[in-house]
């Protein structure tokens, strides 16, 4: 059997096929060297900070989401383990993304058009990978981002599921099942999840209208068919169906269930042009490739590149002159895939008039809200428009070649991927001098950068056993989502210190602080300034880091304020560098991470009455709990019971929110969940019952796995049935 | 020519009252969206792909025009323009998809048979 299954694969290698591959990996190889990203370098754009120390931060990662962006995140996780530096897994990310999206394509073409020519297949398959959209991804950022492996499984997780719908054989189900787990590592972000599935119902609608279907098949086949696609996808969701259920009980994904979200305004916010769209422009971010041309000495070619990607309405006009063609099956196909574009279009295109009622009522559905920000559509416009070509090539069979030709000019419109050093040579950030010069909001985009050596500095300062939270300032609010905005740590970039420091950081979101600008006369009045470091106190907040280069949000008036505390010997200034300053918060401001008051009434937040209502908390005398810290980001704690906490409010130095939870253990044996309400107003408490006992248990967990982990047993068991299926199935065919 | 017009219109009017009237209520329909012209011509081509009914590949001329012409104006630079003409290419080829699924079905029914 095993030399069976060699002379196979040593026949696979010989073949036509492997050479294309062979040769598409070459071209993507070089392309991989021609921009591998230098050592120990860090990507970091407006929303997108890519992965590092993956390893140590794993746990933070993992908490993404619950586990749900965990399977893109845990690579880079590995490769970290394995000791590879920053700038190394960033260019294994781009051989993966290209390679991940060549092969992918390759591989959809070959099972949905047996007969596809070795030409036109390879330049399809490298139009996909290397085009305009796939370029402008790695010059935005974007592709860091979890969501954007559903571009790399797409063409895959299309083909197999037309194929198992339409030929409903176990094989092709299994397939399907095993792309489709694949395609989720990109439901970090519910909007994937929701945008896929719609994408399949399409495709099922599709199948039906164009007649792509085995009217050999029975009902009672087919009807098993599809019952075994729904339980295995369900089965294999159950990892990040859980946590998203979760998220939606507890209010954390505005966008599902649609409270807080502007439909209107979203839609305005993230409308793509119809020629755009049909030219797979990510215009998204128009300060981002094409736009935004970084090659000042080669101008010229942008007029070039840009008349390049007119090329997909070539196609789609090609395909339409072939009516009198007699090939039904590539007509069916042409229109079934013209359908499916169209409607990608519009769902891209949004508000445009006349159809903007349409997209209101459309995107005002239940759970299609969460489809209304981002540009999530454009991503398969490339799909599609290469499968218009393909088909067109088919139509024409004579000029397929021509057609094949024309692909090949698409890959040439990525051409700074041929130039090679394409972070190196765009992001303005790089290299110390400029990184001092430049601003990152007066660039367009890509932006790698070393880390300054001043943050270094700080580490084993910030890494402490004891720490509390880190405040960052100055403070930016949140925008419509909810989405926490970027800070200053000389770039204009996600902010690095919960992943450089192992720190949680102070949110700008949480009530109070972000109102602590009121107090205009803060130095000058008779108010003690005291309560402002009450105020951290409660949060367990022993650092201050304040980035100097606040852009918009100037430092200066905070710096003053601080300084201010610092003279009343609230904080101690102990680094300061021209990036940022490090404040200590004195001990005695820190009540710990739980603690125990006798009450905890809700701070009043008008400037003259915080003051007094910051006094009666000093004046209650909290007590500190010690609270054994569990494993792990945000992970909670435990603590035993004495007799002093009866009765009283325990206290935990959180900003609110509904994951928290506290479980009572009783001695005997029994467990209760405690209350969960606000303590002081803007943090976590319970209220401790007088008839607990000294000795009970108090477990304070946070987004406490009551499901997750059954989440994960099911799905990777579905996934491991999925695979020995498979095998199974291919060793039975081999054999 | 004048007279053949008006005897096509007399016809329609004749035979198909119904869909003069319904073309008149997509033209009130546009009107009441605040479309412009052109859009409300093509909405009634529309209506008529359907009624008259238009087979699928002459829908396709003028959006193959569009589609066609998009090129060239953005080669000189009238990106405002092109950007129209693929929504009219769009509309066009919006109608000739479903002009298509149609057709394909009528084919499919007639093999059948």
């Amino acid at each position: 059997m095993i030399q069976q299954y060699f002379s196979f694969v040593i026949k696979k290698l010989q073949s036509k096929e492997c050479f294309g591959i062979m040769f598409g990996l070459a071209i993507i190889i070089w392309i991989v060297g021609m921009n591998a990203f230098p050592q120990n370098t860090l990507f970091a754009t407006k929303d997108i900070l890519a992965p590092i120390h993956a390893w140590e931060n794993k746990d933070y990662y993992f908490m993404e989401g619950q586990g749900r962006g965990f399977l893109v995140y845990g690579i880079f996780a590995l490769l970290d383990g394995l000791g590879w530096d920053s700038g190394t897994q960033l260019t294994w990310y781009l051989g993966f993304f290209l390679f991940g999206s060549f092969l992918s394509l390759w591989w959809a073409l070959g099972k949905l058009f047996k007969k596809i020519p070795l030409f036109v297949r390879t330049a399809f398959s490298l139009a996909y990978t290397l085009n305009i959209y796939t370029l402008s991804l790695f010059f935005s950022g974007e592709v860091f981002a979890p969501s954007h492996t559903l571009y790399v499984i797409l063409p895959a997780l299309t083909a197999s599921f037309i194929l198992a719908y339409t030929q409903f054989s176990r094989r092709e189900i299994v397939q399907f099942l095993f792309f489709f787990f694949l395609a989720s590592s990109s439901f970090l972000f519910p909007q994937m999840a929701v945008i896929s599935i719609l994408y399949l119902g399409m495709l099922v609608v599709l199948c039906e209208v164009f007649l792509l279907r085995n009217k050999e098949i029975s009902w009672k086949r087919k009807g098993e068919g599809i019952l075994a696609m729904g339980m295995g996808v369900l089965l294999l969701s159950a990892y990040w169906i859980f946590p998203v259920v979760k998220d939606i009980q507890y209010g954390k994904t505005p966008e599902i269930s649609q409270n807080f979200v502007n439909v209107s305004w979203e839609l305005q916010e993230s409308s793509v042009s119809f020629l755009q769209t049909f030219r797979w422009f990510s215009s998204q971010y128009t300060e981002t490739f094409p736009y935004w041309f970084p090659y000042e000495d080669m101008t010229w070619l942008r007029s070039v590149l840009l008349l390049l990607t007119v090329i997909p309405l070539g196609w789609m006009i090609l395909g339409w002159l072939a009516f009198d063609k007699k090939d039904a099956f590539f007509k069916r196909y042409f229109w079934f895939t013209a359908t499916l574009l169209i409607i990608i279009v519009f769902l891209a295109s949004r508000l445009l008039e006349p159809f903007a009622f349409i997209n209101k009522f459309f995107f005002s559905l239940p759970g299609v809200a969460v489809l209304s920000s981002g540009g999530v559509f454009l991503m398969f416009a490339p799909f599609l428009g290469i499968l218009l070509g393909v088909l067109s090539a088919f139509l024409w069979q004579g000029y397929n070649r021509y057609i094949g030709i024309s692909a090949c000019l698409i890959v040439l419109s990525a051409f700074p991927f041929f130039l090679g050093g394409i972070h190196q040579k765009t992001s303005p950030l790089w290299g110390e001098e400029v990184f001092k010069n430049d601003r990152w909001e007066n660039v367009g985009a890509s932006a790698i950068t070393r880390l300054p050596k001043e943050y270094k500095d700080i580490e084993n300062i910030l890494k402490e056993e004891d720490a509390g939270k880190i405040l960052r300032l100055p403070y930016q609010g949140g925008d419509v989502t909810g989405w926490e905005r970027e800070s200053y740590w000389g770039l204009y970039a996600k902010d690095i210190a919960p992943i450089l420091f192992s720190r949680e950081v102070l949110s700008a979101q949480i009530p109070y602080f972000d109102r602590w600008l009121h107090a205009k006369t803060f130095a000058t009045s008779k108010e003690n300034p005291t309560w402002l470091t009450t105020l951290f106190g409660l949060t367990n907040t022993s650092h201050i880091l304040l980035y100097k280069n606040g852009g918009e949000y100037p430092s200066e008036e905070y710096e003053q304020k601080l300084h201010y505390l610092e003279q009343s010997k609230n904080i101690e200034n102990i680094y300061e560098t021209q990036w940022y300053t490090l404040w200590r918060i004195s001990e005695s401001s820190r009540f710990g991470r739980v603690f125990v008051s006798d009450n905890a009434p809700p701070l009043i937040e008008d400037p003259s009455s915080i003051y007094a209502s910051v006094n009666k908390i000093q004046n209650m005398n909290p007590r500190e709990i010690v609270c054994q810290r569990g494993d792990g980001w945000k992970k909670g704690c435990s603590f035993t019971i004495t007799s002093e906490e009866k009765g009283k409010v325990l206290t935990l130095g959180e900003p609110f929110h509904g994951y928290w939870s506290a479980l009572l253990l009783s001695q005997d044996g029994s467990q209760k969940e405690l209350q969960h309400m606000r303590s002081f107003g803007f943090l976590n408490g319970w209220k401790l019952p007088n008839s607990l006992k000294a000795g009970d248990q108090v477990v304070i967990a946070y987004a406490p796995e009551r499901f997750e982990n059954w989440g994960w047993i099911i799905s990777l068991g579905a996934l491991v049935c999925v695979i020995i299926g498979g095998g199974l199935i291919s060793l039975r065919k081999l054999l | 020519m004048k007279n053949t017009f008006e005897d096509w219109c007399l016809a329609l009017w004749k035979e198909r009252k119904q869909d003069v009237f319904i073309l008149l209520f997509g033209v009130l329909f546009g009107a009441f969206f605040e479309w412009d012209l052109v859009e409300i011509f093509i909405f009634l081509i529309f209506i008529w792909s359907l009624l008259g009914p238009l087979p699928s590949r002459v829908l396709a001329v003028p959006a193959l025009f569009f589609l066609s012409a998009t090129p060239l104006l953005l080669v000189f630079n009238r990106e405002d323009q092109a950007e129209l003409f693929a929504v009219y290419a769009y509309y066009f080829l919006v109608m000739a998809v479903i002009r298509a699924i149609f057709e394909l079905r009528s084919e499919e029914n007639t093999k059948s048979l």
